[in-house]
């Protein structure tokens, strides 16, 4: 019995094997690479480079791309063949490709821009490679998700291609979340949001006041940004606000600059008033009924250093006194607690040297004296004006 | 890799299953059980390989995943053939038919199957060669590029 071929070793069989290794490889001289092309290279015109306006151009040739393992040069060293500006870019800290390549230089071209897809697919696809999005002054992390809760793609922000960015997008989106918050937020700071959101909330929702060198308390809390900050437009400006009181509310000052700049002296930020003026500090203690007045009362004019300590300067001289104490101060008779009973102790023009008369000590001024101190009458305890009529009988 | 995997099956079946064939010193395994082994695989493989290609069937590796499922196809029909000829529990064909109606309908279909056979194993070659060429430029262009 003949011996049968070992398994696929027939005649036709090998005959295939050979037929199809011709087949291939006449393909291969008439039509080039393109039998192991995984996919049309990309159609998209551009601008002139290496002779071509798009990689389909160059459909065939794949060595012009490709290098082969036993070759020096590498598929990113064809890459800048033609794209030299790319070249270029990689050692330019600023750019977008230099920033990645210098973070990792085992980056090539084409983990972010792979090819055979089809005529018209993206050359760029970036979602192989990690972004630290946070090396081009803007991190992701308040960044996570939209509104509706989907992700963030690329291109949600990108939109006109990775290395450039609209600010409009920025309002377009935040003012679904809050249209009325960012219409006057756009009103009081402007477009330019970058200039103080860095994405990590350095100044955003999150952002609390109170870790910065001025805490808000009181009505300070109760303020919009805009109200202390309205020509801040950048990190710096803000951070730059004085923080004395007299730079925001020089024009709310009552004492038209007296006092000086040092509000928190008497006022709070739970508002102007009570104040706590410590009169006692001045020259002019209060004491008696002079601590239950008004401040307006003694200032009235709203100037409040430099008034005279002087009584008269206040308090005019009463008809009562009838002009007998020109030349006196009321503090030889009277003290702040009240006018009366007031001290008068000089020798009394009339005196009663009677023995037996004690009353006259302790009458008061107006019992003598009701309309004015010039003129007096006995008749609040006698019935006579004339002390010789029965003198001591009324007794 | 699912290409891999799925290439390797075919591959190792084709050849075990061949080489069980025409083993006459060791018997191992039964026949049946072989060709049982050469179905499955015969069909896992190819289910992998057409996952493999993420539905795109360009140049030579479009051609291998065309063989890939004639290859299948063929398979079936050789399966539906070999069903007719009577074989023992090993899967030894049975000589000593008696009868003429069954006579004839043995022979009938020892030809079909040869013929089948003829087809069946060119095509393989085909698939198999042009898969080892699509693995070789794989391997130049794609897995070794640098």
């Amino acid at each position: 019995m003949r011996k049968k071929p070992y398994g696929c070793l027939t005649l036709p069989g090998l005959a295939a094997g050979l037929l199809t290794v011709l087949v291939v490889s006449l393909t291969g001289i008439l039509r080039g690479g393109t039998l192991f092309s995984p996919g049309s290279l990309n159609a998209q015109a551009g601008t002139l480079l290496g002779g071509v306006t798009s990689h389909a151009e160059i459909g065939g040739r794949c060595s012009a791309c490709h290098s082969f393992f036993w070759q020096s040069s590498r598929m990113a060293d064809r890459c800048v063949t033609c794209h030299m500006d790319v070249a270029s870019q990689l050692n330019d800290p600023t750019s977008l490709h230099g920033v990645q390549y210098q973070e990792n230089s085992n980056l090539t071209c084409r983990i972010c821009h792979p090819d055979h897809r089809g005529l018209s697919a993206s050359l760029t696809d970036m979602s192989m490679v990690h972004i630290n999005h946070e090396t081009f002054g803007y991190s992701l992390n308040a960044h996570q998700q939209q509104v509706d809760g989907t992700p963030f793609a690329c291109k949600t922000c990108h939109v006109a291609g990775y290395t450039a960015f609209d600010q409009i997008i920025c309002f377009t989106c935040h003012q679904q979340i809050n249209p009325d918050f960012m219409f006057s937020h756009q009103q009081a700071y402007g477009q330019d949001c970058l200039a103080c959101h860095d994405g990590i909330d350095t100044y955003g929702s999150d952002f609390d006041h109170d870790t910065t060198a001025f805490q808000l308390v009181g009505k300070h809390n109760q303020l919009a940004c805009v109200d202390c900050h309205p020509t801040a437009r950048s990190i710096a400006d803000l951070k730059a606000t004085p923080q004395d009181c007299y730079s925001c509310h020089a024009g709310d000052d009552a004492h038209q600059g007296e006092f000086g700049a040092g509000c928190a002296t008497c006022h709070t930020p739970d508002g102007w008033l009570p104040a706590s003026f410590d009169h006692a500090l001045t020259r002019f203690p209060l004491t008696g009924a002079h601590t239950q007045i008004e401040c307006t009362q003694c200032h009235n004019t709203l100037t409040f250093a430099g008034l005279s300590l002087v009584c008269s300067s206040c308090h005019t001289d009463p008809a009562i006194h009838a002009g007998l104490f020109a030349g006196m101060t009321c503090d030889q008779c009277h003290s702040t607690s009240a006018w009366a009973p007031a001290s008068f102790n000089l020798n009394h023009p009339a005196q009663c040297d009677d023995e037996n008369c004690i009353n006259h000590e302790e009458a008061s001024c107006r019992d003598c004296h009701p309309d004015s101190l010039s003129t007096a009458t006995c008749l609040k305890c006698h019935s006579s004006n004339n002390p010789d009529d029965d003198h001591g009988d009324d007794d | 890799m699912i290409g891999v995997i799925g290439f390797v099956l075919m591959l190792i079946t084709e050849t075990l299953y061949s080489l069980r064939k025409r083993s006459r010193k060791g018997r191992w395994g039964s026949m049946r059980a072989w060709l049982q082994f050469h179905i499955f695989t015969g069909l896992v493989g190819p289910y992998m390989v057409l996952l493999h290609t993420s539905w795109k069937f360009n140049g030579l590796a479009g051609v291998t995943t065309l063989f890939t499922m004639i290859i299948v196809i063929s398979g079936f029909i050789g399966r539906y053939i070999y069903t007719r000829i009577p074989r023992t529990l090993d899967g030894i064909e049975v000589t000593n038919i008696t009868g003429q109606a069954q006579a004839a309908v043995l022979v009938r279909s020892r030809q079909m199957l040869a013929i089948w056979h003829a087809i069946h194993i060119p095509i393989g070659i085909t698939l198999f060669s042009a898969a080892i060429i699509h693995i070789g430029a794989a391997l130049i262009y794609a897995t070794l590029l640098r």
